[in-house]
């Protein structure tokens, strides 16, 4: 049928294979096939093997009343008592040579377009119906509604509430990644914003509805996820099924957990009868990886594991080590269908993601035990949480598009990036286009990201200069006092919530400290705000029944979003000398936590230096403008810029501070230059003139 | 101290927890006047609820849950702090430590909490969490020399632990005990940056409870 129609000309619209599931008067069922068209309205097809055609009557009256029911939910989609939108069906029946009725059509391959196109037109179509009814089949009808309604009627207030009140419906790829079900390990990869949570929940949900007795778990990193994920699939499922999910099939847990068999690795212990080991054990046993330790020392632990799942569903696998993507794997019955959902550039830290044959190994015969086909790689290119101008803010100061080239790194690569894709062809799959140049190693480039990747209603509320600013401030204090009059400002005259704002601060460690002067400004003024710190599962990121504005350091930001983000101390690690890609990388995760507008402020020289950067971009109109780095380059930045550990840390101050010490010495004469040994010196001369 | 002072004094110790990174959330005293005078936190009305019976895991999530502190501290611990006044007399106070029966105690280990790092939360054993409080009551018919002082603190949840005080405490004075019994470092001694004043309470003890283990407020 996909054959016979995908030539069709004039046949514009949505079409869904095997979806969307229904409750029927025989039970629950996904439709054979479903064509959403602007011109025609909804087509239900009924699909018919072999020459008999059944009852296929009853079998069309079935979908169309079960669609009916879905959509008279929708209230957008309803006048008085009519539905705003023709239900037709059909069946098709290759085999058959039967014509059907007015109202209960049949076809075959070869005139099913022409009676396609011979529906009556739909009248008084309207774009927001057909936009509505796309998302209620989709299923997706609830996801961009408040926490609570809002009327402000001016302001920043009335954006947020317009952001809010869009429709919201699945781009193709995304509904691709739903629905298709692979026998094997799916990879998902988005851009911030792209729906990857949305995707898994509705995946869960949809496979959850059609095999209610397969044990599937879904499984992430930020705490405050859990929450979000149970109140997704529970919604998603009762619009699906029509009652709440048996949570002790589907499973939303912790990556981690506790002994008390919350999380999936406390799980793979326990039914492998092995030691468990908690943060504390295993930061003693591993230093700065405790967890990818701990995971790594439970799989060599056991040979033949036993296999509990039947579906596994990974959220924020890039922050998530490679050994426990290994330990879900080998916790699945066969065919193993493991779902892992990442963005590269939200790594907070450590290495770059391997790929599927150096995560899952080899088989015995030395294949590759996963290979991905196409149907197993999804790309989500489309953001629609921020605008364009700042996502690709976020781009140009994670990769370092443009950032100076320290003076002196004298033997070192030309590039003054900090990071960069391998496969260059990733560029386009996250939604930018070449405007000038090419997109090929060694060559200069220009890209920039069109309204099919960055939806405009997301950036044409405000001008480009309230979406993003940047501000340096001398000190401490008048950051504080700058960032205390805004918010301020935000919610006594803009119309915003508390829950609009969230304050993010990108170094973790000096998080508690640095916020500190904010949090007393604020309460100084009656403005109630709390910091995001260790949670429990009762917590929740936000505090949505209270007035509290949140401050938080970047780790406990992910996966959450506001509409006015402010970026605090932005400039810590940014003129250092090792992590960089780290802290581009959490620069880039806070930025892109953004629904609306963002504030990136920081103090001093290094913060004067981000704006140059974002200046560099507003010159360049929003384009990321760069010569693409060698594969010898990229392999030289990655040493350069990768993470030290706390050793090699000390290590380098050490020697720094030798340096210097050595520095004085030789100026106050303490130390001679002909104390030292001619050979070191005449080695050390040759070194720092870059000759060898 | 009056009530105002009372209240004053809240407001600022809360701001300065926030401000040293040693609170996650609080709740701004409520003032009211309902025959005597309360300073008192939102949703104070689950403490009497909540104490009945229940496990402390189950009471410290009641609290939790509810928003029932006047601070949140960084390892989960609750902090309350309620005062009545009767005119310009103190008639009662409820000053109560909740520590975490979930994470690990500050005190234990005070780095992945001011490093905030990921997965602090992941602990294998239940804690072993500990409750203070210290409770005043002016009523004479209320007290009863030795086995229920006017002013005394209970230590955990013993129903009969009534440690005679010597006086009522200033929350300038309670928050001072918690952070150097429980929040001390190696390296930062919170308290010191503590804002103080000098107003104290009456003595309330008698002769024969200051002959038996008693504490002493500072004067």
């Amino acid at each position: 049928m996909v054959d016979a129609l995908g030539d069709a000309p004039n046949l514009a619209g949505r079409m869904f294979i095997g979806f969307p599931i229904l409750q029927t008067a025989t039970g629950r069922q996904a439709a054979d096939a479903l064509w959403l068209s602007e011109e025609r309205g909804i087509v239900v097809f009924d699909l018919v093997e072999g020459g008999d055609l059944g009852n296929y009557q009853d079998r069309q009256d079935d979908v169309a009343n079960a669609i009916d029911g879905r959509l008279r939910l929708d209230r957008r989609l309803v006048d008085r008592r009519e539905l705003r939108i023709p239900i037709r069906t059909l069946s098709f029946a290759p085999q058959c040579t039967a014509t059907g009725e007015d109202d209960y059509l049949v076809t075959d391959s070869a005139s099913l377009t022409a009676k396609l196109a011979n529906l009556a037109e739909w009248e008084n179509a309207q774009p927001n119906v057909f936009k509505a009814a796309l998302s209620a089949i989709e299923n997706v009808s609830t996801i961009r509604r408040a926490t609570s309604a809002r009327t402000p009627t001016a302001g920043r207030g009335a954006i947020v509430k317009q952001l809010e009140d869009a429709i919201a419906t699945l781009d193709p790829w995304q509904s691709r990644a739903v629905i298709e079900t692979i026998d094997g390990v799916q990879r998902i990869r988005g851009l911030a914003g792209s729906g990857k949570t949305i995707v898994l929940a509705l995946k869960a949900a949809y496979l959850h509805t059609l095999h209610p007795e397969w044990r599937i778990a879904i499984t992430f990193y930020t705490r405050s996820l859990k929450d979000t994920f149970e109140r997704l699939v529970r919604d998603f499922h009762i619009r699906y099924a029509g009652e709440e999910p048996d949570w002790s099939c589907l499973e939303v847990v912790n990556a981690w957990g506790t002994p008390r068999g919350d999380g999936i690795y406390s799980e793979f212990c326990r039914q492998n009868r092995l030691e468990y080991l908690d943060f504390r054990a295993a930061e003693r046993v591993f230093g700065t990886e405790p967890f990818a330790g701990a995971c790594e020392t439970a799989l060599e632990a056991v040979t033949d594991p036993e296999r509990i799942y039947d579906a596994i569903l990974v959220d924020e696998a890039q922050d998530l080590p490679p050994s426990f993507l290994r330990l879900c794997y080998s916790f699945l019955r066969n065919p193993r269908r493991l779902v892992y959902a990442y963005d590269e550039l939200q790594r907070l830290s450590g290495e770059f993601m391997p790929s599927p044959d150096q995560l899952f190994g080899n088989k015995e015969n030395g294949q590759p035990r996963v290979r991905l086909t196409d149907r197993q790689d999804v790309v989500l290119g489309t953001c629609y949480r921020n605008s364009r101008p700042i996502l690709v803010t976020a781009h140009a100061i994670g990769f370092g598009i443009y950032r100076q080239r320290p003076k002196a790194r004298s033997s070192l690569s030309q590039t003054n990036l900090v990071q960069m894709f391998d496969h260059a062809s990733l560029w386009r799959d996250v939604g930018y286009s070449v405007k000038e140049g090419d997109l090929v190693d060694g060559k200069v480039v220009a890209l920039q990201r069109g309204s099919s990747a960055s939806p405009v209603f997301l950036e044409k509320h405000s001008p480009i200069e309230d979406l993003v600013q940047f501000h340096v401030f001398d000190n401490d204090e008048e950051q504080a006092r700058w960032i205390v009059a805004e918010i301020e400002h935000n919610l006594r005259r803009d119309g915003l919530r508390h829950e609009d704002i969230v304050v993010i601060n990108p170094d973790p460690k000096s998080t508690r400290r640095k916020v500190g002067s904010i949090r007393s400004g604020l309460l100084k003024r009656g403005i109630n705000c709390h910091l995001a710190g260790v949670d429990t599962s009762r917590d929740t990121f936000f505090i949505t029944d209270q007035a509290s504005v949140t401050l938080t350091g970047v780790y406990r930001a992910k996966g959450n979003e506001a509409a006015m983000v402010y970026i605090v101390n932005a400039e810590a690690g940014v003129a250092g000398t090792y992590n960089v890609a780290s802290v581009r990388n959490r620069l880039f995760t806070a930025i892109t936590r953004s629904k609306a507008w963002v504030r990136i402020v920081g103090i001093g020289p290094a913060m004067e230096e981000l704006r140059r950067e974002y200046e560099q971009l507003v010159k360049n109109d929003f384009e990321l403008r760069f010569r693409y780095p060698t594969k010898h380059e990229r392999a030289e930045i990655r040493t350069i810029h990768r993470d030290l550990s706390p050793q090699e840390k000390e290590k380098r101050r050490r020697r720094d501070t030798d340096l210097k010490a050595l520095i004085g010495d030789l100026k106050r004469g303490d130390v001679k230059i002909d104390d030292i040994d001619p050979n070191v010196r005449e080695q050390l001369l040759n070194i720092l003139s870059g000759a060898s | 101290m009056t009530p105002r002072a009372a209240h004053n004094q809240i407001k600022r110790i809360l701001v300065y927890l926030a401000e040293v990174g040693l609170s996650d959330d609080q709740q701004n005293p409520i003032y009211r006047h309902s025959g005597l005078t309360e300073i008192t936190f939102e949703n104070a009305r689950f403490v009497s609820q909540a104490m009945k019976g229940l496990p402390y895991a189950d009471v410290y999530d009641v609290f939790l849950r509810n928003r029932a502190f006047s601070a949140k501290l960084l390892d989960g611990a609750l902090v309350q702090m309620a005062y009545a006044f009767d005119g310009r007399d103190l008639a009662k106070h409820r000053l109560a430590f909740f520590a975490s029966p979930h994470l690990m105690r500050f005190d234990e280990d005070p780095v992945p909490y001011f490093n905030d790092d990921r997965y602090v939360e992941i602990l294998e054993r239940e804690v072993d969490p500990i409750s203070i409080r210290f409770d005043y009551d002016y009523s004479d018919s209320k007290h009863k020399e030795l086995s229920h002082p006017k002013s005394h603190l209970t230590i955990g949840g013993y129903e009969h632990c009534r440690v005679p005080v010597s006086s009522p405490l200033t929350p300038f004075v309670f928050v001072d005990f918690l952070l150097r019994s429980f929040y001390r470092t190696a390296t930062d001694d919170f308290a010191t940056g503590l804002p103080r004043t000098k107003a104290v309470f009456p003595r309330s003890i008698t002769t024969k409870e200051g002959a038996v283990i008693h504490v002493a407020v500072p004067r």
